[in-house]
């Protein structure tokens, strides 16, 4: 999917929270339980188990940028609040970090998330290493 | 123990029922007629279960073993802040509970993924077939060293692995399994979970089991046909990346040749 296609049908994603939040209040059960499946909407960030919600919550997607190759969430999740948003962007990053620091000299990664409308987020690690001593020392 | 309230019964024992479970432990272990009667036999109960029924609770005291006849159902155990690690995945015809059965107090919970049938068999009746039907004793010991050496790669697979690595052994990992239970095909399969789900099996926040599913298909090495559709595009490369020996599953040789 390309990016911003998604942006482009709102409706579509809402209509599919609504659903999910639906069920949350009807079945008000641990966090991961409510997941309909694999590769749809998550329900909730992290993998607290018994977070009881009875409202609907937004749902944030959380596309990635190291350096500049740009990959786009296609499936997001449901998140209570921006601390909420904040934690996973921050926890996410540290993952992308432990994968491509080692190899890197210098790198740049965002996370940039948005919920259904417009983007609300924009979290960021800059990487740098600097060599003091010359080569073959 | 399993809750009364969760359970609905089909109270009506038939000979052919515990076949998947059958299937299984033959798998490793040559059975005679006597010993494959005597596993048909075992007295049990059958239950339906829904998605996300537990069969077992950590620190219940289980008095059952149980089959999985239908449906997939996982190990997990929760840390001090809530958060869940999911331990193993099972499918048709594995026994999920001769641990917490036979050593008294569950020391992890066993819930389904999926909503499934249970065949629970007392603890007894496994005690007795085991001590009347040495075969089938060692079938079930080898089935338990075989799912330890499951979780030892699954400890090397959450402890030393990236992430790209890890989710890519797992789709491999599930897509010989599946086939091997005659659920899927080695290049093309459901997989049973959600992202948030994988990502509790793999000790990743679900933003970087998207964002590392993502890269694998923008690598080809699979393809989602629907949400939970794997296609594998080219199963030795997922493989190489994935760090994928299937020693460790234990395969029968023939089918290590197929593969």
């Amino acid at each position: 999917m390309e990016r911003g296609s998604l942006a482009a049908f709102p409706g579509i994603i809402s209509r599919r929270s609504q659903r999910l939040s639906y069920l949350n209040r009807i079945f008000n059960m641990p966090a991961w339980d409510l997941v309909p499946a694999f590769g749809e909407s998550q329900t909730q960030a992290g993998t607290q188990m018994a977070l009881q919600r009875s409202e609907r919550m937004p749902h944030y997607f959380f596309d990635t940028r190291n350096d500049d190759d740009f990959i786009e969430d296609d499936v997001g999740l449901e998140l209570p609040d921006l601390k909420a948003v904040k934690e996973q962007a921050a926890l996410s990053l540290a993952e992308l970090a432990r994968d491509v620091l080692p190899g890197s000299m210098k790198r740049t990664l965002t996370v940039e998330v948005r919920d259904e409308r417009q983007p609300v987020m924009v979290a960021k690690l800059l990487f740098e290493a600097i060599i003091l001593v010359p080569s073959g020392q | 123990m399993i809750s009364e309230a969760i359970v609905t019964t089909e109270d009506k024992p038939s000979t052919a029922v515990l076949e998947p479970m059958l299937r299984k432990l033959e798998y490793r272990q040559k059975l005679d007629a006597d010993d494959r009667a005597a596993v048909l036999a075992l007295p049990h109960r059958i239950k339906l279960l829904e998605q996300h029924d537990y069969i077992v609770r950590e620190g219940d005291r289980a008095r059952y073993s149980c089959a999985l006849l239908a449906g997939f159902a996982v190990r997990h155990k929760v840390a001090g802040t809530g958060k869940r690690q999911i331990l193993a995945v099972h499918m048709k015809g594995e026994m999920v509970d001769l641990q917490n059965s036979m050593l008294g107090v569950a020391d992890h919970s066993v819930q389904m993924l999926t909503a499934g049938k249970i065949a629970m068999i007392q603890r007894e009746e496994i005690e007795r077939i085991v001590a009347q039907r040495p075969a089938v004793g060692r079938a079930m010991w080898l089935d338990t060293l075989v799912e330890g050496s499951l979780s030892r790669e699954w400890t090397l697979n959450v402890g030393r692995r990236d992430a790209k690595t890890r989710i890519a052994h797992l789709l491999c990992e599930f897509a010989l399994r599946l086939k091997l239970a005659g659920l899927g095909e080695q290049t093309h399969y459901e997989l049973p979970m959600t992202q948030e789900q994988l990502g509790d099996a793999t000790g990743l926040t679900p933003v970087h089991v998207n964002r590392t599913i993502r890269m694998l298909e923008a690598d080809g090495l699979i393809a989602r046909t629907t949400p939970r559709s794997i296609v594998i595009g080219d199963w030795r490369k997922l493989a190489d990346v994935g760090d994928f020996q299937s020693t460790y599953l234990h395969l029968r040789d023939g089918d290590m040749d197929r593969l």
